[in-house]
């Protein structure tokens, strides 16, 4: 077929394309949200006395971090995919998160004797957290991807890795409100770690199951 | 914003309002300034350039078929580079070339310059054969003879309804066919 013979095909189509990467993606997110907010239930109780604690310093720490980064990474998975959008910028706001992380680390450390460091930074079961939290964010970086195949990822492993991070974060912002542990220390080492799995699963997905 | 981006943009406005024939008007434009960028980019990448229109026409379908993506309020330039060159490096790597492609000059320059199809008649791969027998007869009619949606439907005796899904899934057929082999 002729170039031109194809753009007379193409312009005579007139089906609807889809809809747009934004609303796909929203629509995609709030439905993975839900289901692991269902699994979340399922899985885990909720903090006893989470009414009172959530007014806490160094509980409210947490959402302030996860919020971030469920805002940041959002506008990075949905610039990632638009081809075209500049992304370069919304990723090295991200740094925000590590950098608030490790001022507070170091203001815990200051604050708390060396005996009890271990302590903190194991928590209550440091395993099952980082676990539950990869379990959570599954769901949500599944709805992801199908969200993304309605756009145009041009780069697929860091928009299937934004994916994951967006995942990861939404994940673990849920599992606050079971997470007995408000240490820094613990937040920065196993929040991380599995946010980190669950971005890592979202760059190894995102190029066999983003082509387009 | 470089004057022929800003056509296109307005034509691309239009053509989400309904206006056929911009939109024709606005692929055709972008199938030209497409051509010696793709050249380029395939010669770079080490694959022939008797590939070229191949790969224009992978371009365009997956222009149209992900036309959403583009956000009115962000230049069309970057967007359509951005589509070109996923594919540019996509046709590379299922013909086994190089698949780095640096973004600099593609980007920037791809609204300067224009060519038209080559005269020549060498038939590009992308044929018709492969579609189902229904898909095929609608495809040929709209593409190659010209018809319109109505007389396409009369012709085969069809709804207007049933051409146009038939048209749809046929332009989707022959964009994943090429997704899955060449």
């Amino acid at each position: 077929m002729k170039t031109d013979d194809l753009i007379r095909a193409l312009a005579a189509d007139r089906e609807p394309s889809g809809p747009k990467p934004g609303v796909a993606l929203t629509l995609a997110g709030a439905a993975g949200l839900i289901l692991s907010a269902l699994l979340f239930m399922w899985l885990v109780p909720l903090r006893p006395h989470l009414g009172e604690v959530m007014r806490t310093f160094p509980f409210m720490l947490k959402p302030i971090e996860m919020g971030l980064l469920v805002i940041v990474s959002a506008v990075a998975v949905l610039r990632l995919a638009q081809p075209g959008a500049p992304y370069a910028r919304t990723l090295s706001m991200l740094a925000a998160v590590p950098a608030i992380m490790i001022a507070a680390v170091a203001v815990e450390l200051m604050q708390v004797p060396r005996a009890e460091w271990m302590v903190r930074l194991a928590g209550v079961h440091w395993y099952l957290c980082v676990l539950n939290m990869v379990l959570l964010s599954l769901p949500i970086l599944g709805a992801l991807l199908i969200g993304l195949r309605f756009g145009a990822p041009t780069q697929p492993a860091l928009a299937g890795a934004g994916a994951g991070l967006l995942a990861g974060a939404l994940a673990a912002s849920l599992y606050i409100a079971h997470c007995p542990d408000d240490s820094q220390l613990f937040v920065a080492a196993w929040f991380t770690l599995a946010i980190a799995i669950s971005t890592g699963i979202g760059a190894m997905a995102g190029p066999r199951l983003l082509r387009w | 914003m470089s004057d022929r981006e800003a056509q296109w943009s307005l034509l691309m406005r239009a053509a989400r309002k309904g206006d056929g024939a911009a939109y024709e008007c606005c692929l055709r434009e972008i199938a030209q300034a497409l051509r010696p960028r793709v050249r380029r980019g395939l010669s770079r990448t080490g694959v022939s350039p008797d590939e070229t229109e191949d790969v224009v026409q992978e371009i365009l379908i997956a222009v149209h078929q992900k036309r959403q993506t583009w956000d009115e309020t962000r230049p069309i330039g970057p967007w359509i580079a951005g589509i070109a060159r996923y594919k540019i490096i996509d046709a590379a790597r299922r013909r086994g070339g190089r698949i780095e492609l640096p973004i600099e000059d593609f980007a920037e320059s791809l609204a300067a310059e224009a060519e038209p199809e080559t005269a020549s008649e060498r038939d590009v791969s992308r044929s018709l054969d492969a579609l189902p027998e229904g898909q095929r007869k609608v495809v040929r009619l709209i593409a190659i003879d010209g018809a319109s949606i109505a007389v396409t439907a009369q012709t085969l005796n069809m709804t207007e309804g049933a051409v146009r899904v038939a048209l749809h899934r046929g332009l989707g057929a022959l964009a994943k066919r090429h997704r899955n082999n060449a």
